[in-house]
């Protein structure tokens, strides 16, 4: 398509306006806001806007070209595609128009037809047309990136396809968009579904499984299969319910059964049950009577005897118990009987020391009562007496002569003592002696001292002093009625005498009396003197001890029979109630055999006991089976309360058609995985690079557009991941490039993209200020590149600066 | 004289129908209607008695209103009808069960539960008719009940009738011998003039009458029940006389039919098969159930839809009509080379698969993706 003419009336800020464009380089020069927009935007509005667009679309895509004032927007387009002329025009707003004509000729009308009639003539998609025709300033730059990141995928696809075509004929498919479609129809099917191993996809937590079902991504055979699994668990759960039904009911039944038979054969034998129950209750009663009638007997006899034995026991008692008095007194005797010599002689003994005391004791009392005491008091008198008499005498025979020696050097002395003993005495110097000289001495040597001493005076103290004493001592002797000291202490003997006497025959009698009360001795002994004779403490013993164990015996006996009294009077009142309770006995007795006599007989051939047993085990069955019966039937109830709702012949039937729709898509998986199979398996085969001339015709407007500097490295596909520097060899990532290259990039990708977009057709390309981010040097390489590029293809390039629209300088329009 | 016996088995009543979807209001319906013209055509042929050889009832679960509808039903037959518990409604011995209260609301003289297993005496003017019961008391049991009949005194003036519930070894096909199995000699030597069984629901002997004692009757059940009971519904009329001699003749209480058809479609004239053979049931008592598989080209597939868009019709379709479809477009060599360019891809692709799966949907599959592809 080539644009020939552009007629805004109105449009956005431009009232009435026509532009006319040359088939190689249309260069759009103006300031800002002059108007170049305005018609690059008129141009993406007529080609590829319908005019049948909704509220909302007319609100965003068109109502902001209204012009202020005005309701509706005209848009006029002559172009020429393969030599023909065509006419467009648009009308949005008050009117809604669209009509394309062969120029001269009838045209279309409808919106969609127009627009249709349009991509065909342009022969590119619309987002071809927006993205690859249409170039921004902005666009230029961002071109990597929007490819790169598959924004525009359907740039890329038509792109790929182009690319492919070249190589391969496609017959107008795309391959890439035919297996991104089957790989999601297979996605959509299969998806964690194994086809091979026909089993969903099971993650290490057992997620995916039949049991930890996934809630995403669960693919239409899984989703199925999952269905089908939930529908065999109640198949399951439904079999097993009616399982168990049966196994209940089964159970109810048999059990029923025996519950019937046994109840049936406890009905059938109640009469005769009930009547055996009376028979025995009878004969016990029976039973009873007689036994009760034999104790009350029993009780007579012994209440008779005990009324009979009891007194005669009760006098016995009292007799043995007297009798027993009378042996212990005997046994006393007896036992006194037994010592009796030896007591009356110690007795006797006693008697006799009795007297000699009495005697003593009479002695004594005759006698002058002479004290130690008395005798000392005297002889405290008497003994000086005595003693100065003796001095007396001795100091008259002293006073003779008395020699005091005192010898100066060593001598003999010959001495001549009174005692007429004639004694040589050595002397020693200093040695004094005194003697005592009644005879005289004689001396040999001057050298001694001779004192001599007179002893008068003495003699004549000694004697008064005696005289006094003799005085006192007559005195004393007076009140003793004696006359003399040795008669005082004759006297003072026999009384200490006669005293010891007394204390030696009262210790003897005190010890034979032995602390008796010799008046009671006198009894016991003229006791025993008059004991009467009785038998001997032996013999007694023995009859004392069988005559205890007698008392003892009766005694049991009596005590017993007065407790069986007391107990039959308790239990019957009286002896002759007896009699009554008696008669009462007969009486039961007589009435149970009646009634006994009354019941249905019993044939002899009859076994009663099995009988019993039989109905008892009947009985314990009904019951122990009457619980269990019970226990089934709540478990029935619980089961009915749980009963799957589907039937198990229903469910069944839904897994039927779930399995075939399975089985149907997997067959439909399993066809897209063959058709996709085949369909790489072709373009493997067809394997050559489909990139490599656009790669090389990239390579080529880099390398003119950067001056030589860089060329594109071969990384088969749209958008190359580096480029190289020519001169150093380095290979630099498109990402690191700077904003300058990245344009110089983006200018070249769009040239060698146009490449295969319009070959073989009248297209055009229009750029926005592409030369902006360029230094002057690639100004001017872009320029040459523009130039070069318009000999084949119509160009239009908008610019607001001067220098650019000079550089280019071909059929330049100012706005 | 001779003695006439209606024979009917497997009536189920009380079975849902949940698989017809909206037809099955119309089939429980049905299904006592028919039980109501076997009642009918019984008292047309003047028959003595209408026995009831098991599962009456699908269920031992008492619904009081269905039960009443069937009372009502039978209470319509002039004579006397003997009826036996069937392992599915199997006799419990408890108030408020199904057979109390059925047997509370029937006069015990004309409707009559045997569940016990003794002989009913009972005489059609000096003829002896003398039944022996062998009723189930279990949904499953591995021993059947006729066991007792064998040694019952059998007085030779006296026709002697057995009526049991239960599989027949080798008629059948019973699961794990589960079903009251009986043995087809012990039942003939049982001493009874013929017995009349219920349970596998399909009719026996398979004659549509006959005048020999086969020695045992199966009713079959009077209507279909499932879409795998393809068989029609049925009932005996049985007549035996002082002889001993036996002639009988089959009824069918409904018109009613399950029909499950798989096909597989490659041609018109498989088309035309089925269409053919399914104009040959009456739509408005035919359930269908069609599984298709194929291969068409366009035009016998839009033939197809549109023999489908009738049969579904609600008002000149069938009664029901289900399936599963899985047809794909046909396509052979002429087609990809009238569509693709020989050399090109669509071609080479659909070629290729055409020869290595040919019966296959691959070709088919590629076909439809290529040319969405196409359309764009």
């Amino acid at each position: 398509m080539k644009i020939i003419k552009l007629h805004l009336h109105p449009f956005a800020g431009t009232v009435n306006k026509t532009y006319q464009f040359e088939s190689g380089l249309n260069v759009v020069y103006g300031n800002n806001e002059a108007g170049k927009s305005t018609i690059v935007k008129s141009l993406l509005l007529v080609l590829l806007t319908p005019t049948n667009l909704s509220k909302l679309d007319f609100k965003s895509q068109v109502s902001s070209f209204i012009p202020i004032g005005g309701d509706t927007i005209h848009i006029d387009l002559l172009f020429e595609v393969e030599g023909i002329m065509y006419e467009l025009k648009k009308s949005w707003g008050v009117q809604n128009v669209s009509s394309l004509n062969k120029l001269g000729q009838v045209g279309i009308n409808d919106a969609n037809e127009v627009q249709a009639a349009l991509y065909k003539l342009l022969k590119l998609n619309k987002s071809t047309v927006r993205d690859v025709l249409f170039t921004t300033q902005a666009k230029i730059a961002n071109t990597i990136d929007a490819i790169m990141k598959e924004k525009d995928a359907e740039v890329i696809n038509s792109l790929d396809q182009i690319l492919r075509s070249a190589i391969l004929n496609t017959g107008d498919i795309n391959p890439e968009q035919v297996k991104s479609q089957l790989a999601n129809e297979f996605e959509r099917l299969t998806s964690n579904w194994l086809l091979d191993e026909e089993m969903p996809v099971i993650s290490k937590n057992n997620k995916g499984s039949f049991e930890n079902k996934w809630s995403r991504e669960v693919g239409e055979i899984l989703e199925l299969a999952y269905e089908i699994y939930d529908k065999e668990l109640a198949l399951e759960n439904r079999i097993n319910y009616d399982l168990n039904y049966t196994k209940n009911a089964n159970a109810i039944n048999d059990l029923k059964q025996i519950v019937n038979v046994d109840k049936s054969f406890i009905d059938n034998n109640a009469v005769l049950v009930e009547s055996l129950t009376l028979r025995k209750e009878m004969s016990l009663e029976i039973d009873t009577q007689l036994t009760v009638k034999e104790n009350l007997r029993t009780v007579q006899a012994e209440w008779n005897a005990i009324n009979a034995n009891l007194p005669v026991n009760k006098n016995n008692y009292k007799l043995y118990n007297d009798q027993l008095i009378k042996l212990r007194e005997e046994i006393e005797n007896a036992r006194l009987a037994s010592d009796a010599v030896v007591k009356i002689a110690q007795f006797e003994n006693i008697v006799s020391l009795k007297n000699k005391v009495q005697k003593v004791q009479d002695l004594l009392q005759s006698m002058q009562a002479v004290t130690d005491k008395e005798v000392a008091a005297v002889k405290l008198i008497y003994d000086p007496l005595q003693k100065s008499k003796a001095e007396l005498s001795s100091l008259e025979a002293a006073q003779k002569f008395i020699v005091n020696i005192h010898p100066k050097i060593n001598l003999e002395v010959d001495l001549q003592h009174s005692s007429n003993i004639s004694a040589l005495t050595k002397l020693t110097t200093g040695n004094n002696i005194s003697i005592e000289v009644n005879k005289g001495f004689r001396y040999n040597s001057a050298e001694v001292t001779i004192e001599v001493k007179s002893m008068t005076d003495q003699i004549s103290q000694l004697e008064t002093k005696i005289e006094e004493l003799s005085i006192q001592y007559q005195s004393a002797l007076k009140k003793m009625y004696v006359n003399d000291f040795q008669t005082l202490l004759d006297l003072n003997d026999k009384y200490n005498n006669t005293i010891q006497l007394l204390n030696s025959v009262k210790s003897n009698y005190e010890s034979a009396i032995a602390g008796n009360d010799f008046d009671e001795l006198n009894i016991v002994v003229n006791k025993i003197k008059n004991l009467p004779k009785t038998r001997s403490v032996e013999d007694l013993d023995s009859l004392i001890n069988s005559l205890i164990e007698s008392i003892a015996a009766l005694k049991l006996l009596i005590d017993n029979d007065i407790k069986k009294l007391e107990g039959f009077v308790a239990t019957h009142g009286t002896l002759d109630k007896l009699d009554e309770l008696r008669l009462i006995c007969i009486q039961n007795e007589q009435t149970a055999k009646e009634k006994l006599a009354s019941l249905p007989p019993i044939d002899a051939s009859f076994d009663i006991v099995a009988f019993r047993s039989k109905y008892l085990e009947a009985k314990n069955r009904l019951k122990e089976n009457d619980a269990e019966l019970k226990n089934l039937e709540l478990e029935r109830a619980k089961l009915e309360g749980g009963q799957p709702e589907i039937l198990a012949s229903e469910l069944q039937d839904q897994i039927e058609l779930l399995q075939r729709q399975k089985a149907q898509k997997i067959e439909e998986a399993k066809a897209i995985e063959k058709v996709l199979n085949k369909l790489n398996d072709i373009l493997a085969r067809n394997a050559s690079n489909p990139y490599q001339s656009y790669e090389q015709n990239l390579s080529k407007y880099l390398n003119t557009l950067s001056g030589g500097k860089y060329e594109i490295m071969a990384s088969n596909k749209l958008t190359p991941d580096l480029i190289r520097n020519t001169a150093s060899n380095f290979s630099l990532p498109i990402e690191l490039l700077s904003q300058g290259t990245s344009g110089v990039l983006g200018l070249s990708l769009r040239f060698a993209m146009a490449d295969y977009y319009l070959a073989g057709l009248d297209g055009f390309l229009v750029f926005d200020d592409p030369m902006v981010d360029f230094d002057e040097n690639r100004q001017q390489l872009a320029a040459k590149c523009f130039k070069e590029y318009a000999k084949n293809k119509q160009v239009f390039i908008f610019t607001c600066h001067q220098s650019h629209a000079n550089l280019l300088s071909e059929n330049l329009i100012n706005v | 004289m001779s003695i006439k016996i209606v024979h009917t088995a497997d009536n189920h009543i009380g079975i849902s129908y949940n698989t017809v979807g909206q037809a099955k209001t119309e089939l429980v319906k049905e299904r006592l209607e028919s039980l109501k013209r076997i009642v009918d055509e019984g008292n047309k042929e003047n028959a003595n008695y209408l026995v009831i050889a098991g599962d009456l009832f699908d269920v031992t679960k008492l619904n009081k209103s269905r039960t009443a509808e069937v009372i009502k039903i039978l209470k319509g037959f002039k004579e006397k009808v003997i009826v036996i518990p069937g392992n599915h409604d199997f006799y419990i011995d408890e108030v408020d069960s199904l057979w109390h209260y059925f047997k509370l609301n029937v006069d015990a003289e004309k409707i009559i539960v045997l569940h016990e297993y003794e002989v009913y005496v009972d005489a059609i003017g000096d003829q002896e008719v003398r039944f022996y019961p062998a009723a189930c008391r279990t949904l499953h049991s591995q021993d059947n009940m006729i066991g007792w009949v064998k040694n019952e005194e059998k007085n030779p003036n006296a026709i002697h009738i057995g009526i049991a519930h239960g599989n027949v070894d080798g008629l059948g096909r019973d699961e794990d011998g589960k079903y009251f199995n009986m043995k087809a000699e012990s039942l003939t030597g049982a001493g009874v003039d013929f017995w009349l069984l219920g349970h596998i629901h399909v009719p026996y002997p398979t004659q549509e009458s006959i005048n020999t004692n086969p020695g045992y009757f199966m009713s079959g059940t009077h209507m279909p029940d499932s879409w795998k009971s393809t068989n029609i519904g049925n009932a005996w009329i049985i007549e035996i006389d002082k002889s001993k001699s036996v002639k009988a003749k089959k009824i069918q209480p409904t018109k009613f039919r399950f029909k499950v058809i798989e096909k597989e479609l490659r041609s018109l004239v498989d088309i035309d098969f089925l269409k053919s053979e399914l104009s040959s049931y009456d739509r408005k008592n035919t359930a269908v159930r069609l599984n298709l598989k194929g291969i068409l080209v366009d035009q016998e597939l839009s033939v197809l839809n549109e023999f489908f868009k009738e049969c579904a019709d609600k008002n000149t379709g069938f009664l029901h009509f289900e399936g599963t479809k899985f047809i794909k477009r046909k396509i052979d060599e002429a087609a990809i080379d009238a569509d693709f360019a020989a050399g090109s891809l669509p071609h080479i692709l659909l070629t290729e698969l055409l020869h290595e799966d040919p019966e296959g949907f691959s070709t088919q599959t590629a076909f439809e993706v290529i040319s969405k592809n196409l359309s764009k």
